[in-house]
């Protein structure tokens, strides 16, 4: 069953007087205890789609247009602001890409991490807080989780703080996590522990992961399934191994052709996309792949392809992906 | 930690002997002095007295003997830093000398002034923060609104209007038309006689123009300051995260971004201290208020060294201490601030 139901997003940002829809059209659904993985280069609106669901798009410049979001068959967006408060943080965490900023610098550990409790079970004693807090510390790999409580975010490396942020997460047990892009900023072994990490608590407690990357390894190694954006629309969505294996939008097979294999011989040029990403003031009607893609048609330019089934559960948004595939 | 303030406490005693010695040297090289102010003073009476009897000794009025001992008295006959270490071995032990205008214990004519001052200093401090802080914080959360652009506006102009032209036009205005308030002095004639609340009175509506003139000026730039140094914190990550846990936006400013965004502030506290004591001359003149300020431009125009020296003792130290004050704040306030040990972890 689907927790949460993106149906047809639109968001749009007020840059000084001009308005822009940065998300167009965003559609797709979360499965209980499922890893979906958002996948695209930056700008693409994947870290916006992340940000409208939990109701923290930045005022008062941006703003959904169109469309819906439901969790539990609850519309968010449509929300009062104190029952909205109650699912943020509490049934839908998010965790950040940046854990050197996201932390408060001035507050040690232990009172942010108490800070979920306290906004969402007030009638817990402190004393049980603290045995939480510990505990959450030790869930997510922290050596001395004791002395960790006391000490501010500056006196943890970066892995350590998003250790911090996974564990403030999780404390009022989340049915969504959404962590966008949350390893980008750390190093390769961190990277690689933080995924672990995450994939373990997954298991232990069975919540549905919004994975929200540009690194298409990251993709396969932890999500069951994937939607592909670019420039603000969905370029395709499959289950992970259908998209490796056989990805129908120009623009996935460009990523994946991208992707440098050890079985290449050694000085290859790599395969790059030509061109760059349209700007948001000057994205095209038609398809917005159009300008960089090799099978490019007229109708390409006229008219902006719908997102249609290709195969079962596999759904693309392209003219021509019958015609190229294969 | 403790060490690094030891040792600033410490360099505090060099900073202040360069300090003293530098204008000491000053009043010896510049021209006037007590012996010259004396001297025309005297061929003043003189002329009064015998107005067409000039003296044998070339237009002065005093023997060469009397001369020298004048000289003797005020120390002017031996080296400058003999004198000068003659005049610290005395501060050491709290004695700043006498007036050569009075002739009273300079430490006498300062304290005389310093309630007035203290009492103007300390209310300046209380009107710029109490008004800075919460108005910085309203402009920062209604960024561009109505409310932002006028408050900046009479901020700004409080800003570039010379204090004493707010002064002038307070007196005029308030004053003198409409007699709302007393012209000038630190309290009415008739203080002595007043009850406590009778007292308390007359002091606020005495000090009601002068504060306001004083503070106009100051409160641009901590207002400014509090309102960015917010904005930039409400834009900051931690303030995210802390509202996608579930807190709303106003707890999110007072619980996070408020301690953040006063570190800038806190930098600028400890020389607020020194400010307590100096004062504006021009601001005290046109009040009529016997504060710091009249007292330091009157015995420099009248080359009075001692009082010079005294009023410079005392507000280098407060200077220096109030340096050191910062420091203790921002560490208060800011825990990555870890002065001295070569502990930095990033």
């Amino acid at each position: 069953m689907s927790i949460l139901e993106i149906d047809e997003l639109s968001v749009a940002f007020d840059t000084e007087g001009e308005i822009v829809t940065v998300v167009d059209r965003v559609s797709f659904d979360l499965e209980a205890g499922e890893t979906l993985g958002v996948v695209g280069e930056s700008g693409c609106g994947k870290s916006v789609t992340a940000l409208s669901i939990m109701g923290l798009l930045p005022k008062p410049a941006g703003r959904i247009q169109g469309g819906d979001i439901r969790f539990k068959g609850e519309s968010l967006p449509s929300l009062a602001p104190e029952r909205m408060r109650d699912i943020r943080g509490n049934r839908i965490a998010m965790i950040f890409q940046e854990p050197m900023t996201a932390l408060n610098p001035v507050q040690r550990i232990g009172r942010q991490l108490a800070e979920t409790y306290l906004l969402h079970q007030p009638d817990l004693d402190a004393d049980l807080i603290h045995r939480r807090c510990l505990g959450l510390l030790d869930q997510v790999g922290i050596p001395a989780p004791e002395q960790r409580l006391t000490e501010y975010p500056h006196q943890l490396s970066g892995g350590m703080r998003q250790r911090v942020m996974i564990a403030m997460a999780l404390a009022s047990k989340p049915d969504i996590l959404i962590a966008d892009e949350p390893t980008t900023a750390l190093d390769v072994t961190i990277q690689a522990q933080i995924l672990e990490l995450l994939r373990d608590l997954q298991r232990e407690t069975g919540m549905a992961i919004i994975f929200i990357t540009h690194d298409l390894g990251v993709i396969a190694e932890l999500c069951s399934r994937a939607v592909v954006m670019y420039a603000g629309r969905m370029a395709e969505q499959a289950p992970i191994r259908p998209l490796f294996a056989g990805p129908l939008h120009p623009y996935t097979r460009g990523l994946l052709a991208s992707i440098p294999r050890l079985e290449d011989e050694p000085k290859t040029v790599l395969t790059t996309i030509p061109g760059v990403v349209p700007g948001i003031d000057e994205l095209p009607s038609g398809c917005r792949f159009a300008n960089r893609c090799p099978h490019v048609k007229d109708l390409c330019n006229r008219e902006a392809p719908e997102l249609v089934v290709g195969e079962p559960g596999h759904r693309v948004a392209c003219h021509r992906w019958r015609e190229i595939d294969a | 930690m403790t060490s690094y303030f030891i040792r600033r406490f410490l360099l505090i005693v060099p900073t202040f002997i360069g300090v003293t010695i530098l204008v000491f040297t000053l009043t010896r090289l510049v021209p006037g002095g007590p012996i010259e102010r004396m001297m025309s003073e005297a061929r003043l009476a003189g002329d009064e007295t015998a107005a067409s009897s000039y003296d044998s000794q070339g237009g002065s009025t005093l023997s060469d003997a009397q001369l020298e001992d004048l000289k003797a008295y005020y120390g002017f006959d031996k080296p400058v830093v003999v004198s000068y270490f003659e005049w610290l071995g005395k501060v050491l032990v709290l004695d700043l000398g006498r007036s050569t205008r009075y002739s009273d214990p300079v430490w006498d004519t300062i304290t005389d002034r310093l309630p007035v001052s203290i009492f103007y200093g300390i209310w300046t401090l209380i009107l710029t923060y109490g008004v800075c802080i919460p108005l910085g914080m309203y402009k920062a959360i209604r960024h561009k609104t109505a409310f932002d652009n006028v408050t900046s506006a009479v901020i700004f102009a409080g800003y570039a209007i010379p204090s004493y032209v707010v002064a002038l036009l307070l007196l005029t205005i308030f004053a003198a038309n409409l007699e709302w308030f007393p012209l000038g002095g630190f309290v009415g004639p008739d203080f002595d006689e007043l009850s406590l609340i009778g007292k308390a009175g007359d002091l606020f509506i005495h000090a009601v123009l002068p504060l306001i003139a004083y503070t106009a000026g100051s409160f641009a730039f901590s207002t400014i300051l509090m309102k960015n140094s917010l904005m930039d914190n409400l834009a900051a990550e931690y303030v995210r995260t802390a509202v996608a846990k579930g807190m709303d936006f106003k707890r999110a400013i007072f619980g996070h971004a408020f301690r953040n965004s006063l570190i800038p502030l806190a930098t600028g506290f400890g020389n607020n201290i020194s400010l307590i004591l100096t004062g504006s001359f021009l601001i005290e003149k046109i009040f009529n208020i016997d504060g710091f300020g009249l007292l330091g431009f009157e015995s420099l125009v009248e080359r009075d060294y001692p009082v010079v020296m005294g009023i410079l003792v005392l507000s280098s130290l407060l200077f220096l201490i109030g340096n050191i004050l910062s420091d203790i704040c921002v560490a208060l306030v800011d825990p990555r601030v870890k002065f001295g040990s070569g502990e930095t972890s990033q």
